[in-house]
């Protein structure tokens, strides 16, 4: 099949056609995915947890000493104390607005046993951040912070 | 320049063609883009780190008067409404800060940071920012 200048002409018509109608279907996405916005991070209270610094006695039967969050979700791993819990249930509806989200907490001790709980609701994150500490006593404790829809 | 027997110009024709279906598209696009409203939520504006402050005898004490006065001044609206939520119950948050008027909620949004207490403890707190016009 052969097409004269006509044929030529009316099929780069088209093309132009489509190559604008494209462009304006980008323009039009483009301001929608500004609404996009307010969709939150788990790594924001991920760094939250992580800059948090309490009293030992504030969530346990401990004394006055200055002990990180870290610590303390490994104390909930390892003991599932359940003030630490309510504390942290705390710290995820306050941060998602009621939406289902959930921490996750693998502590591993200096000898190598493994503690895992996992606190609120939400199965099947949409989104999700993981990072590991080490814990002032000994050993890791890995945090899975996750944000379900 | 002459028509052929059916009327038709061939070569000129497409050309005129294609020139006036690109041009109306153009049209098309750019009014569009001009017409599509500004519907940019202003709390993408807000910078949230600004928003914290400190725990004075177990009191919150804000730092971000000031900064939320003048954005709601360069931004012409009319006021805004914080609610500071700090679980655990390390401080006591007092009631909503309002500053300017309470005039239609526009637009909110919630923000993180972490307080510095005056015993030596920090703790996130969860500030909802309310704008109103």
């Amino acid at each position: 099949m052969r097409l004269n200048e006509h044929g030529f002409l009316a099929l780069a018509d088209a093309m132009i056609f489509i190559i604008v109608i494209m462009a304006a279907c980008a323009v039009i996405a483009s301001y929608e995915t500004d609404s996009a916005f307010d969709e939150k991070d788990p790594s924001d209270l991920m760094t939250a947890v992580e800059s948090t610094v309490l009293r030992l006695s504030d969530l346990t039967d401990g004394d006055d000493s200055m002990v990180r969050m870290t610590d303390l979700l490994a104390i909930y791993a390892f003991e599932g104390t359940e003030s630490i819990e309510i504390y942290s249930k705390e710290l995820l509806d306050g941060w998602s607005g009621g939406r289902g989200c959930s921490i996750s907490i693998i502590y591993t001790n200096p000898i190598g046993s493994v503690f895992e709980r996992t606190i609120g609701s939400g199965d099947d994150p949409i989104r999700s951040t993981e990072r590991t500490f080490s814990v002032s006593t000994g050993g890791t404790v890995s945090i899975t912070i996750g944000l379900c829809s | 320049m002459y028509a052929d027997r059916k009327g038709g110009m061939d070569f000129l024709e497409s050309m005129i063609a294609l020139m006036a279906v690109t041009t109306v598209l153009a049209g098309f696009l750019m009014m569009v883009v001009t017409t599509v409203p500004d519907d940019r939520d202003p709390c993408e504006d807000l910078d949230g780190p600004r928003f914290t402050g400190n725990v004075e005898n177990g009191d919150f004490e804000p730092s971000f008067i000031h900064y939320v006065t003048s954005f709601i001044d360069s931004r012409g609206l009319k006021g805004c409404i914080i609610s500071v939520d700090i679980p655990g119950g390390f401080a006591d948050c007092g009631d909503p800060i309002v500053i300017g008027e309470t005039g239609t909620p526009v637009s909110s949004r919630t923000f993180t940071s972490i307080i510095q207490s005056d015993d030596g403890r920090s703790f996130p707190a969860f500030f909802e920012v309310v704008l109103c016009v």
